[in-house]
């Protein structure tokens, strides 16, 4: 299936594609700035999940895993100079994706093992990943 | 709980690795963009296929040595097995090197 079926806002709101697919990292690390591991708190413990955060699908166990990271929660999505944000999306509050803003204002995801895709916030609300619950921002880092 | 652990290659008939393959193509389907480990594993195909039990290990290690992808869970759960260290978690490539050479120590062939 095209992305745009996936997420058909995307039709309306734009977006690039920017990498190729790969089962290798997934959303949450990306936005994490890591591109060689798949991050989630599964019951399993078959993917990564940071040290010493409650290993548990819930949006406060994700912004923890971000604010281990710097992160801390703002209220807006707008960019602002010396910060990096993410947003985290969740379904029926079931974290479901988060997305990272570039320096343009617009946001970079990892569409689970499909491809890298820029986008605004709103292109890939829907019945996927629900709609961006919370914005977390930290001052910038230099890649 | 006791878990079984196996120890013996479990022959693959033509239609079971018929069915997996069948399997296999639809969990991709079902899975569509979604990064959450436990909603992959929950996907009907997924389940299905853990529910082949140990006549799907070989295959999932043959599709595991082509394609490094997320078949950890179903390993785990079929087997009982977990060869991966803590700190190699989530490291695709590198689970998908340590269940096959797991298979292999096994005695599994594909």
């Amino acid at each position: 299936m095209l992305i745009e079926g996936y997420f058909p806002n995307l039709v309306a709101t734009g977006y690039a594609v920017t990498s190729p697919p790969t089962a290798v990292y997934n959303c949450i690390a990306w936005a994490a700035g890591v591109t060689n591991d798949w991050w989630w708190p599964d019951p399993m413990g078959v993917s990564f999940w940071p040290a010493g955060i409650r290993r548990e699908e819930t949006v406060a166990a994700f912004v923890e895993a971000f604010q281990a990271l710097g992160y801390v929660p703002c209220a807006d999505d707008q960019p602002g100079p010396g910060f990096e944000k993410v947003a985290l999306y969740a379904r029926a509050g079931v974290p479901k994706h988060a997305a990272r803003q570039l320096p343009n204002g617009r946001w970079t995801s990892k569409l689970g093992e499909l491809e890298d895709v820029e986008h605004t916030l709103d292109g890939l609300a829907g019945s996927w990943y629900g709609s961006v619950v919370q914005v977390l921002k930290r001052p910038w880092t230099a890649p | 709980m006791t878990t079984a652990t196996l120890t013996h290659p479990v022959a693959v008939g033509a239609n079971v690795e018929a069915l997996f393959l069948t399997l296999a193509h639809r969990w991709k389907e079902e899975r569509g963009p979604s990064s959450s480990t436990t909603e992959i594993a929950m996907c009907p195909s997924y389940q299905r296929i853990i529910g082949l039990g140990p006549a799907a290990i070989p295959l999932i290690l043959r599709e595991l040595e082509r394609e490094p992808d997320h078949w950890f869970w179903a390993l785990k759960a079929i087997t009982g097995e977990d060869p991966v260290p803590a700190d190699s978690r989530g490291k695709v490539r590198e689970m998908a090197r340590l269940w096959v050479e797991w298979g292999r120590q096994q005695g599994y062939s594909w």
